[in-house]
């Protein structure tokens, strides 16, 4: 885990029909979790007297969550992405970190959390969020390996499978549409089956659970098709800046003033945080339960946008205006970690686009980044 | 996978004397239940229990690893509650934290300290390790300032140091509001009789962002190198450990890869003062 895994152990054909044994086999040993559609048409609901036709619900989410399954049929694999992001469940929205016990103002005992949970299945992966529980990994196990995330990551078992990229999608531009890293098993959708890759012994266990078929040069070729027509084209086309020249920009353009125009429109809603799947900043509260003698420290998730993230107690806010929080955030992705992770923090999933109010998106920000440092 | 020890985990420390230093300030000396090794420049995360935590960088002697002092303005949640702690009281300690001053780097050089308010707090710290290896630097100079003379942090403490013969102190309020035998005027109008080589010295910078800014400004134009120059960055240091990112100053952690920093590591990057 955390390391990458590349090295393709066997790869098999598993038709579509043999996937409930699978789960049935599974289920004692594991929670499952995969993407689930939960609203038909789109995930908002229309106040009465609204006519639908006069809003844009291109770009609404086609309301897609990753949920507890307990069977196949639950799940919807054909799917673009889900709302929120898997950071979920290596980093819940609310978590214990320690338990306190007091007496008066006396610090008397401290305790674990000790949550324990089930091993899991996260099946229905795509590229982008596999990328972006790499960056996890490295941002919560490098330096000060983090207990909490770990415990968490540790129990779990990925299974990718192929994307259905919409217009918002552009992970091939942040070279993020990786098929050989991180996964356990990665199964792309070639019909009646799925051409299953095998890459770590937990992913050849589960595998072997069930009776596979051989692959076929039939198989290979309808592969390849698949993973052709899960390129995200037409948004990573947008895309104008070759990724590895994203820090340089980031320092030519500091001072430009699109940012502000960016900034402007910004509601510093923190959306863009919530639903991404790198965004994992956090904040530490303690809360007391309501008889005042036991109490937990909390881990809450916390965003870079938000009015009062770089503020301190003595008054200062170190970013005070939307355009620097915005600025923050793009730098954050582009410029600060990619120093040290020499990948982009971006995955390209497109989802602060997509949820994005004021219609900011990162294709957008860096193609006006990409053309006024040119105009320089 | 080996047992990782919990990050977020305090442990216990008795707060054993409560020194009321100005209307706004006070020490919390505290007996930790296991002895703590600071670095001076530090800083550990102190849980009032049932309140939170907030950091804070040590002001006492790093040698003495059973006992250490916090010195702690009254600003928000935790630090008003760390005002109503009274002695017997048991808080909660996690660290130390970050990287300190690089004593082996300031030895045989001549050093400035420019201290602001509540920026005494680690640099008593600093001086106490000055003062334990007394000879191994060239020549030391302590500039401080403060709002007011009644709320000058450590001022008889600092009366004292003025009559070391290792140390040239020179201190200044933008008001006198009580006795007063010092300057008047913000710091930077005290740096400019420091008789030293400005371009191979030290010059260390602790106290409120709109301060440092100023000093920092003062001391470049005084022909100070950038690498030279030691700055302890505020930010809202919350896990301590390089995660939360309420503390990202550019490329670095405010809590992981400072507090210290050298103004060259930190001088390009946007939101370094407020």
């Amino acid at each position: 885990m955390g390391e990458t895994k590349t090295k393709v152990i066997k790869e098999v054909i598993l038709p579509k029909r043999k996937l409930p044994e699978l789960f049935e086999k599974l289920l004692p040993d594991y929670d499952i979790y995969g993407p689930v559609q939960k609203a038909k048409e789109d995930a908002y609901e229309i106040a009465p007297g609204v006519d639908r036709k006069t809003l844009d619900l291109k770009k609404k989410l086609r309301g897609n969550d990753f949920q507890k399954v307990e069977s196949p049929d639950e799940l919807n694999l054909e799917y673009t992405t889900t709302v929120t992001s898997l950071k979920k469940f290596f980093l819940p929205p609310v978590e214990d970190l320690v338990k306190f016990e007091l007496q008066n103002v006396k610090l008397k005992d401290v305790k674990e959390a000790e949550e324990q949970i089930r091993p899991f299945i996260l099946f229905g992966v795509h590229p982008c969020d596999m990328q972006g529980i790499l960056r996890l990994d490295y941002s919560f196990i490098k330096g000060n390996p983090e207990s909490n995330y770990l415990s968490k990551r540790e129990k779990s078992v990925i299974v990718g499978v192929n994307c259905v990229p919409d217009e918002y999608c552009f992970c091939e531009a942040v070279n993020a549409q990786v098929y050989d890293e991180g996964y356990d098993l990665f199964f792309t959708n070639i019909g009646q089956s799925f051409y299953v890759t095998v890459y770590t012994e937990k992913g050849r266990e589960i595998i072997d659970l069930v009776e596979t078929e051989e692959v076929t040069d039939t198989d290979v070729k309808e592969k390849q098709k698949a993973i052709e027509r899960s390129r995200s084209i037409e948004g990573s086309e947008q895309f104008k800046p070759d990724y590895h020249n994203m820090p340089l920009l980031c320092k030519a353009g500091d001072s430009l003033p699109f940012w502000d125009e960016i900034g402007n429109r910004c509601f510093s809603c923190g959306t863009c945080n919530l639903v991404c799947p790198t965004c994992y900043c956090f904040d530490v509260e303690d809360v007391m339960n309501i008889n005042l003698k036991e109490g937990a420290r909390k881990r809450f998730w916390d965003g870079c946008q938000l009015e009062g993230f770089a503020a301190v107690a003595g008054g200062e806010n170190f970013r005070a205006s939307r355009t620097n929080r915005n600025k923050h955030r793009f730098y954050r992705k582009f410029l600060y970690l990619m120093e040290e992770y020499q990948k982009p923090f971006c995955v390209g999933c497109g989802r602060c686009g997509r949820q994005c109010v004021a219609d900011i998106n990162i294709i957008e920000t860096s193609n006006l980044l990409y053309d006024n440092v040119e105009k320089i | 996978m080996n047992k990782i020890k919990n990050p977020y985990r305090p442990i216990k420390a008795e707060v054993i004397d409560v020194i009321t230093e100005t209307e706004n300030i006070k020490t919390i000396r505290m007996k930790p239940s296991e002895e703590i090794s600071f670095k001076t420049g530090q800083f550990i995360e102190l849980t009032v229990p049932g309140v939170g935590e907030a950091p804070f960088t040590p002001s006492s002697r790093p040698s003495i690893k059973d006992m250490l002092e916090v010195s702690v303005m009254k600003v928000g949640k935790v630090t008003r509650a760390i005002h109503e702690l009274k002695k017997g009281d048991i808080v909660g300690i996690r660290g130390p934290f970050g990287n300190g001053y690089p004593m082996e780097d300031f030895k045989g050089k001549e050093i400035l300290i420019v201290g602001g308010g509540c920026g005494f707090a680690p640099l008593r710290s600093l001086m106490y390790e000055f003062f334990e290896h007394e000879g191994e630097f060239k020549k030391l100079f302590f500039r401080g300032g403060c709002k007011t003379s009644k709320n000058f942090l450590y001022r008889s403490e600092l009366e004292q140091w003025a009559k070391r013969k290792d140390l040239n102190l020179e201190l200044t309020v933008d008001e006198v509001n009580s006795e007063w035998n010092w300057k008047v005027g913000v710091v930077t109008t005290i740096l400019d009789d420091v008789d030293m080589d400005y371009s191979s010295g030290i010059a260390v910078v602790c106290g409120p962002p709109i301060m440092m800014k100023f000093a920092t400004k003062k001391l470049l134009d005084m022909g100070f190198k950038e690498s030279n120059l030691y700055l302890s960055m505020e930010r809202n240091m919350s896990c301590g450990i390089g995660k939360c990112g309420h503390c990202r100053l550019g490329i670095y952690y405010t809590c992981k890869d400072g507090p210290v920093f050298r103004y060259d590591m930190i001088k390009d990057y946007p939101d370094i003062w407020d």
